[in-house]
């Protein structure tokens, strides 16, 4: 609740400046914002964060320029340094590569007058340092998103001690890992038993290649309760992985990531009970928002926590037409 | 039973590979692969890899490569679902689909033969550009077909035959006694192992060199279209990314089943084969109890043995 009136008093906050900008003329007229998308061109999750900025730049007036990165920090450090050759007036990044490798390029960019900030992956030990000049961070805490849904789960659910619990994730992703190290702790702290399984590159690209995998771990461990995806995309396919598994709507507690039009699907056929969303439109929104109005009232970095949003069979019915159009 | 060994040693080597495997993950996890489960799970799953890989196969047996085929697959797709979504008619859309596989496998085989590029150059620059043009007409976002359960068309190629049995699964092997057929009995397969053997020769025997290879990228468009549909339709949901997973397991496929590297030989048993050994790994391990972290391991084990197992029986005893 808490959050969510931070989002609202910052999205006000945010539309007031905007409003009176816009009494003015645009706040973002002839800025030119760089925004790394983080993922790859056509991500479901990704299209949605730039679907938010693209809405932003229209608002503002300004100018967006879009690069993709393909969820591999490498190439995001290398879109960075490109970036920078451009000379926006802001520069819009993920966290993923973490602080070390961004530091110097950030301090380069920050030096030379270009307002950054990041979105997704938290920055911690950047993001107090360059606050002032601008530095925010929007988008979930990932431990706490993972946190918060498997306490949902267990609020929810009539779990035992002793439960078979399976969790998808992507361990090897440092940041973006801790959502699921969140959702195990907080399984195996209540007593459940987790069963871990890495998600490969192939299945990461193509759910389908997922349906034999939840078939045999099923068959090999029919007492398992409980089901888990951190992945949007998984998430997704739930449906499809239990129909071939025989597993009927609702026998498996299933819950997972991200909002799309196969998983508003997969909740109203009852396959699907808990979605956690966090909001990846506003992702693109608000990070370019505040980097047009930083850079041109100064205004200091703003965090925001854009986690919280679950989304079950009780009000898919609202959300799913946003779902398909990439908004939520 | 030696003439039997020496015409047909590596579609017996893979055979015995894959019932090695079968023992070894029964064994591992009896209450898994003891039971039908799975295997209805594996044949509702591996034929978009074992079609894609079959029609792969055709292209290296003529000295060729299709890198493109994960982009085709979804753009043909794309084509499906959208014109499911227009007009309802799953026929319709399932005739424009093969169509535009067949168009752009066509336009793949213009560029390599009539102006020259290699296949690999090729079908990397299509891949990127078939890629391009769906998520800017899709603009990135899934698209969900729920209603295509329980249609004519869903029934047709992803329904249950039986109540049990994904009938892609029985597709998918029609396709490839067809193309087995087609490789060892009709002259257009003579005319693949003639070209990838050696080309001038080929064209010496009055061979349509140009043509044959032409009709080859055509065929593994018709396919990838095909696995494309296959896929949505398993899944009830197109998606920009489609397609992307399958590029290693579809070359994968096709060298663990023997076909040569360097064209001129190779053989659709074999790829069929491969693409179920490839296709059964990683279950195999997760049910085995072990880390998913293994599977990468074991897929890099099992290809660099076989190819070496083959490079060795290639090598003639003079060169030893």
């Amino acid at each position: 609740m808490k959050k969510l009136s931070v989002i609202a008093a910052s999205l006000a906050a945010c539309a007031v400046m905007a409003g009176s900008a816009m009494a003015q003329g645009s706040s973002g007229e002839g800025m030119k914002v760089w925004f790394d998308s983080g993922g790859p061109v056509g991500g479901p999750y990704n299209t949605i964060v730039a679907n938010g900025a693209k809405q932003a730049a229209t608002d503002l007036g300004c100018e967006l320029t879009l690069v993709y990165s393909d969820w591999s920090p490498e190439k995001m450090i290398e879109n960075f340094k490109n970036g920078l050759a451009m000379n926006p007036d802001g520069m819009v990044i993920y966290g993923s590569p973490g602080d070390d490798a961004y530091e110097p390029l950030v301090r380069e960019a920050i030096d030379r007058g270009i307002v950054v900030t990041a979105i997704d992956t938290e920055l911690p030990r950047l993001q107090p340092m360059f606050q002032s000049k601008g530095f925010g961070y929007i988008g979930p805490d990932g431990w706490k998103q993972g946190e918060d849904l498997a306490k949902e789960v267990l609020r929810r659910g009539d779990f035992k001690k002793g439960d078979r619990a399976f969790v998808w994730g992507l361990k090897r992703l440092e940041n973006r890992g801790r959502r699921a190290r969140a959702i195990i702790k907080t399984l195996e702290d209540a007593g459940l038993k987790v069963d871990y399984l890495e998600i490969s590159p192939e299945v990461d690209k193509d759910t389908a290649l997922g349906t034999p995998i939840i078939t045999g771990y099923l068959s090999s461990n029919p007492d398992c309760k409980l089901m888990i995806m951190d992945h949007g995309a998984l998430t997704s396919q739930v449906g499809n992985y239990l129909r071939a598994a025989g597993v009927k709507p609702g026998e498996i507690f299933t819950a997972g990531f991200s909002l799309s039009p196969a998983t508003a699907s997969a909740i109203e056929e009852g396959y699907l009970t808990l979605v956690s969303e966090h909001q990846p439109y506003l992702l693109g929104y608000l990070s370019v928002l505040q980097v047009v109005q930083t850079k041109k009232y100064g205004f200091g970095g703003l965090v925001i926590d854009t986690g919280g949003g679950f989304v079950s069979a009780e009000n898919v019915d609202k959300i799913a037409p946003l779902a398909a159009k990439g908004i939520r | 039973m030696r003439c039997l060994w020496e015409s047909h040693r590596r579609g017996i080597l893979v055979t015995l590979g894959l019932i090695g495997l079968l023992v070894l993950f029964a064994i591992a996890s009896p209450r898994t692969f003891l039971n039908p489960r799975i295997y209805r799970s594996f044949l509702s799953t591996i034929p978009v890899t074992a079609i894609l890989a079959l029609g792969m196969t055709l292209l290296v047996v003529v000295g060729e490569m299709d890198l493109s085929f994960p982009s085709v697959c979804a753009a043909a797709a794309y084509v499906f679902a959208k014109a499911f979504l227009a007009t309802g008619s799953g026929a319709v859309s399932f005739v424009l689909a093969i169509a535009s596989g067949a168009i752009m496998g066509w336009i793949n085989g213009l560029i390599v033969v009539s102006i020259g590029v290699p296949s690999i150059i090729a079908t990397i620059g299509t891949q990127f550009f078939w890629r391009g043009l769906i998520l800017l007409l899709s603009d990135g976002i899934a698209l969900s077909l729920a209603s295509v359960r329980g249609t004519d068309i869903y029934s047709l190629f992803v329904g249950r035959m039986a109540g049990e049995i994904p009938v892609q699964s029985l597709w998918c092997l029609a396709i490839a006694l067809g193309l087995a057929l087609l490789l060892n009995r009709h002259p257009f397969g003579d005319s693949l192992l003639f070209i990838g053997d050696n080309r001038k020769t080929a064209a010496m025997m009055g061979i349509p060199v140009a043509k044959v290879r032409i009709k080859a990228f055509i065929l593994m468009g018709v396919l990838s279209a095909f696995a494309g549909v296959l896929a949505t339709l398993e899944l009830a949901n197109w998606w920009p990314t489609q397609g992307e997973g399958y590029m290693l397991l579809v070359f994968a496929s096709v060298f663990v089943g023997g076909t040569s590297a360097y064209g001129g030989e190779g053989t659709i048993y074999g790829t069929l084969i491969g693409a179920i050994i490839i296709g059964i790994i990683e279950a195999g391990i997760v049910s085995a109890g072990l880390a998913g972290f293994w599977t990468r391991l074991v897929h890099g084990l099992i290809i660099v043995v076989s190819v070496s197992i083959y490079a060795t029986m290639a090598r003639r005893p003079q060169d030893r």
